[in-house]
């Protein structure tokens, strides 16, 4: 399929109002490192594969051009790589899943954010459906050893953290790039 | 309304954190204190029919006090969160687990030093240990082991030489004192953190040799807690599956290596004691767990063999550790049975206090070499099944 008949990725730095968990700032700043991050290894527009146990789905991925600002910002690449992942991994909750960022985890619930359907805004906050959300990004892996190993840590950190709710294990590589998914209940 | 106030509270915590990569310390914690209180409000708002949300929330606001430095604070929200009606188990659980750590916290306080933070969670499982009980001597090993391998850690983070003799700078446990806390049921599992000082000691002159106290201090001093933490759980993990290449790199003074290697080999289960030893940091987003078992204990053990070279099976006496002088290279072991009382000569390098300090008294096994009359001693395990 040409690059052209995929679907289009989310805008990498303008966060839909149906987030109500992360604010259009911190998103932005998470976009910003996704550019910076996606930049090191391709050209926009690229393709991005994304992975779970059952599926496979490919999008058109395009992004803003790295200013200098923006590189300047961030002089350790590994949070830079952190939060680009972030940044990834809600944009493919949101257009592969149809979830939407609820909420940030606490520190030992295993996970960084809460998903949820979106919410009604005058219908106050509501967690109850709500799964956990954990991120962990890659700046390189061509074998995809480093993906997978980095899977199934993500995988028992979620179900070592003190929650009840189900979660979504995610790593993103963007040497590649890819997000790869897996539930964990 | 109360998707309004969490959202302030989300870009309150956004702020305090990037102040706190800034390293403007105080000014995060003002932030995160107003976050904790808009956090209250928001839990007040939350309906008895989302107990979800108001677990999420009110872990939530006790987690942000903590941030903001207010543990008085903290524990107050924490006791009357485990009042309140519609609180699920995750969210008690997380809650009785903060409400001790500020305790803790708080106690430090007082003393004029501060929890780092940085913990490491402990769990044995398996053969005599139950739901929160051990068995007393298998404990107090587990403990001892971890408390010197602790402190190699900080000399070896430190970058101080390798020790051979006498024992650890005194400034260890002034400047990054291991603590433990309580063990909780679910196996038998303990947390080992580090007390620092809130504020830099002033040198003081502990030795002979000023020039040299300045430097120890200062070393163990820069010292990072969370840096020390991630270091030992990383290197248990290297060690648990040991190739040379990978714990070169990682360790390349080879005495700190073959000491390390050893203390973890002697803290895998061996007899039937305990089945595995999980390791785990506290708190933090890393996926760092070592799980120690018997083939780990066989995987180090072979690892050990071949560094040593020795193509052929060397000799096994078995017995009590009842003496030793490091100083003098020796052990006595006595023979469980007849009580005859055998002298073994150490090789150079091959044993340390760390190492053997614990096994006294103990049921030991010794590896070694006849050399004329003296048999020399290479390597030594505690027999854990006739320990216990």
């Amino acid at each position: 399929m040409n690059r052209a008949d995929l679907p289009d990725f989310p805008d990498l730095c303008e966060s839909d109002p149906q987030h109500k968990g992360v604010t259009k700032s911190i998103f932005r700043s998470f976009g910003e490192a996704a550019c910076l991050c996606l930049a090191r290894h391709h050209t926009s527009p690229a393709t991005l594969k994304l992975m779970t146990d059952a599926d496979q789905r490919q999008y058109n991925l395009t992004w803003e051009e790295v200013t200098t600002v923006i590189s300047a910002s961030y002089a350790q690449p590994e949070e830079a790589t952190e939060k680009a992942a972030c940044c990834m991994a809600i944009a493919a909750c949101q257009v592969y899943y149809g979830y939407y960022v609820v909420g940030r985890a606490p520190k030992r619930s295993g996970a960084d954010y809460y998903l949820g359907e979106p919410q009604a805004a005058d219908d106050g906050l509501n967690f109850e459906e709500s799964f956990r959300l954990e991120v962990s990004g890659i700046d390189s892996d061509p074998q995809g050893g480093e993906m997978r190993r980095r899977l199934l840590q993500k995988v028992a950190q979620l179900r070592r953290g003190n929650s009840d709710l189900p979660g979504l294990a995610s790593v993103v590589v963007f040497s590649e790039p890819v997000i790869r998914f897996r539930y964990v209940l | 309304m109360s998707l309004e106030l969490h959202r302030q509270v989300e870009q309150l915590m956004s702020d305090a954190e990037e102040l706190e990569r800034r390293g403007l310390i105080a000014e995060a914690q003002v932030r995160y204190g107003q976050a904790a209180a808009i956090e209250v409000e928001t839990f007040n708002l939350i309906p008895l029919d989302r107990p979800r949300t108001r677990g999420i929330v009110a872990v939530g606001a006790v987690s942000l006090y903590w941030r903001a430095g207010d543990f008085v604070r903290a524990q107050r929200e924490a006791h009357r969160f485990l009042l309140e009606p519609a609180i699920p188990d995750f969210a008690i659980d997380q809650i009785w687990e903060m409400l001790l750590e500020a305790k803790q916290e708080e106690k430090a306080r007082s003393e004029g030093r501060t929890m780092s933070g940085q913990l490491i969670e402990v769990s044995l499982r398996g053969g005599s240990v139950g739901l929160g009980v051990a068995p007393f001597e298998l404990v107090m090993t587990k403990f001892a082991q971890w408390e010197k391998l602790l402190e190699r850690a900080v000399e070896w983070t430190a970058g101080l030489p390798f020790r051979t003799t006498g024992t650890p700078s005194p400034w260890i446990n002034r400047l990054l004192k291991p603590t433990l806390s309580e063990a909780s049921a679910g196996s038998y599992r303990f947390k080992i953190g580090l007390q620092t000082p809130r504020v830099q000691l002033a040198p003081a002159p502990l030795f002979g040799d000023v020039e040299k106290i300045e430097t120890v201090e200062s070393s163990i001093g820069l010292v990072n807690p969370r840096q020390l933490i991630d270091a030992t759980v990383r290197l248990m993990g290297e060690v648990n599956k040991p190739v040379e290449e990978r714990l070169a790199t990682m360790v390349p003074a080879k005495m700190y290596r073959d000491l390390f290697v050893k203390t973890v080999r002697n803290m895998a289960p061996q007899g039937q004691a305990f089945d595995e030893m999980e390791v785990k940091r506290v708190g933090v987003d890393t996926n760092d767990v070592v799980i120690l078992n018997r083939e780990s204990r066989h995987a180090i053990s072979e690892y050990l063999r071949v560094q040593s070279g020795n193509q052929t099976p060397e000799t096994v006496r078995r017995g009590v550790l009842r003496a030793l002088d490091l100083n003098k290279a020796y052990i006595v072991l006595t023979d469980a049975a007849t009580r005859a009382e055998t002298r073994c000569s150490i090789r150079e390098g091959a044993i340390f206090d760390d190492i053997v300090g614990p096994m006294v008294n103990h049921s030991v096994t010794v590896y070694g070499r006849l050399k004329g009359n003296s048999f020399l001693v290479s390597d030594i395990e505690l027999n854990e099944e006739e320990s216990e």
